[in-house]
């Protein structure tokens, strides 16, 4: 079953000066077995939809239900539910805390209660789908690159093995082809486990190329969710939420505007590549 | 949550008391935090509770911020309350049971040492955290002890200390709760268990806040050296404070009210007396 906003606000420093709304009234639902991007511009309230998915925050107003069951109903269960909802913080590399990347990951597993033999397993099943090598499991997380300490914090979450993963900004301020790698094995391990995995991200890209569905949040509520297609169909109202397409979606829309026709919409350039090149195939023939 | 710690929190608005100029908001404070020790009689009490009133009443303050703000003191002026109440052996007798005996001394001081700690807390407060922003108080704080620094104070070195850790504990408070919710996510549990547990709970978040606070500190005096900083002397301000008129009318008004605290004293009043009859 899935997680379930529904008509949820939530409200920062209530009855402060500092008073204010980011969610009003919202409504949303996080499917199973698959990849929900989560986009919006800045200030739309995405880190605060994370928090709330696992119990962190606690809506003013609405209910959120995971598995059918509203998780701020009972106090009690609140820690089962950061273990069934696994929340990845914006830049997590800096909660790292234990002496070894090892300890750190086996953190969360321990205090689950597991046994020691299940936690070693989870830490070294976590290491490899993140990709951490054998030898930088026994070093400080302080003596490791800035992108070994990212996959060391998203394993230490996978390690818990919740039945919902949430990413918050899993890729910000990697590389490029360090955003690509984290995000393809965080794909690879979605569809190994077929566990519901949301990511929230800036880079349209990003979500064209990993998530199955989008959720695009606007000024008030969710704006749009659906697939990539339903999503990116109307690149102009997406403009007018301070959003935008994929460039090669861009592209594309160009060249049909010269009259050049795509089989199908475009959203990743290695969809882009295969395409262009069947017709750059296709035209070689017909010169011939 | 821990933000919602409000003793030493600047709330933003244009009261009148905003609106005074952080060194006579310090001259005043002092000059309140004088009068809450010398006052004795009942009606200097009066006077300093009343003059604390139109200050909080003026600065538009809610009460239940002011509330917020005592809850870290009232287990103390509870105790102190009930120290001055059963242990004062002086005046009559007023009850009596076993070892109980509460004696109308122990009252009266009871009352006088619950206003005193009410008046303190409420003037200084007023008139310092939540209507000054830290960086007005310390801007004024360094102005006013500017002359020190001809005999080798370094007075403005201290300013840029203390205006860099208020202006940083915002920030830290913040770092503190994401950090906490990134631990709880993982399963730390920070209310329950033993003292042991709960002290391996709290490692999880001391150790990433200290790396994070060398962080920053590494970051700011880099900045600092980029932008060109290079000590206090010469340096203009972009604000420069400027003392009004009305200004001068709260300093003054301070002062009466210390000089009628000092004046119902009954100490005071037999010093006049004696003169007179003399
Ligand atoms: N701790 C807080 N106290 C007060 N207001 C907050 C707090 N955290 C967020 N907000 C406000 O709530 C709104 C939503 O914030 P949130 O962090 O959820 O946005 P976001 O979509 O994650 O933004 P970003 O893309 O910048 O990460 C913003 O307007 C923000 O200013
Ligand atoms: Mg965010």
């Amino acid at each position: 079953m899935p997680i379930v906003f529904d008509n949820v606000s939530y409200v920062y420093g209530e009855n402060t000066p500092f008073e204010h709304k980011a969610l009003d009234g919202l409504d949303l639902t996080i499917s199973e077995n698959e990849i929900t991007g989560l986009i919006g511009q800045t200030g739309s309230g995405k880190s605060t939809i994370a928090q709330l998915c696992n119990g962190l925050y606690k809506p003013t107003s609405g209910t959120v239900t995971v598995d059918g069951v509203d998780i701020n109903a009972d106090k009690k269960k609140r820690r089962d539910n950061f273990f069934r909802v696994g929340l990845v913080f914006q830049y997590p590399e800096y909660q790292l805390f234990e002496d070894t990347v090892e300890h750190d990951i086996a953190y969360g597993p321990k205090n689950m209660g597991l046994d020691d033999a299940e936690i070693a397993r989870r830490v070294a099943d976590a290491a490899r789908f993140v990709g951490l090598e054998e030898e930088s499991l026994s070093k400080s997380p302080f003596d490791i690159s800035g992108g070994q300490r990212r996959r060391a914090a998203i394993a230490g979450i996978i390690a818990m093995e919740p039945k919902y993963l949430i990413l918050d900004e899993p890729a910000s301020g990697l590389d490029p082809q360090g955003r690509d790698d984290i995000l393809t094995k965080l794909k690879n391990y979605q569809r190994e486990k077929g566990i519901a995995v949301v990511i929230i991200s800036h880079s349209m890209e990003d979500m064209a190329k990993y998530c199955d569905k989008i959720i695009v949040l606007g000024k008030d509520g969710v704006y749009k969710y659906g697939t990539k297609a339903e999503i990116f169909a109307d690149p102009v109202a997406l403009r007018g939420i301070g959003l935008s397409v994929p460039q090669i979606t861009k592209v594309m829309y160009k060249a049909e505007q010269l009259g050049v026709k795509f089989e199908r919409p475009l959203y990743t350039v290695a969809a882009a590549i295969k395409d262009v090149l069947k017709m750059l195939d296709g035209e070689a023939r017909d010169d011939t | 949550m821990i933000r919602d710690i409000t003793l030493g929190q600047y709330f933003p608005g244009n009261s009148p008391i905003h609106r005074i100029d952080p060194r006579m908001k310090l001259l005043m404070a002092i000059i309140m935090i004088v009068a809450t020790f010398v006052a004795s009689s009942g009606t200097s009490f009066a006077l300093l509770f009343i003059a604390t009133l139109i200050l909080f009443l003026l600065s538009r303050i809610s009460v239940k911020t002011l509330m917020k703000g005592m809850k870290p003191i009232v287990f103390i002026l509870i105790f102190t309350t009930f120290f001055q109440i059963f242990f004062t052996r002086t005046g009559d007798l007023l009850f009596e049971w076993r070892f109980i005996k509460i004696y109308t001394n122990g009252i009266i001081f009871a009352i006088k040492m619950f206003i005193r700690v009410i008046v303190l807390i409420t003037s200084t407060s007023v008139l310092l955290s939540y209507t000054t922003s830290p960086i007005a108080l310390t801007d004024g704080l360094e102005q006013m002890l500017k002359p020190l620094a001809k005999i080798g104070v370094p007075v403005h070195d201290f300013a840029l200390i203390m205006s860099i850790a208020l202006r940083f504990i915002p920030t830290l408070l913040e770092e503190t709760e994401k950090i906490m919710s990134a631990q709880k996510a993982r399963g730390t549990d920070f209310s329950t268990g033993s003292l042991m547990k709960r002290a391996r709970a709290l490692l999880a978040v001391f150790v990433p806040l200290l790396a994070s606070a060398i962080r920053h500190a590494i970051d700011l005096a880099d900045a600092m050296i980029c932008r060109g900083y290079r000590g206090g002397s010469g340096r203009t301000k972009l604000n420069v404070m400027k003392l009004k008129f009305t200004d001068f009318l709260w300093l003054f008004a301070a002062a009466a009210v210390l000089a009628g605290t000092i004046l119902c004293n009954p100490f005071t009043l037999d010093v006049i007396k004696g003169a007179f009859i003399k």
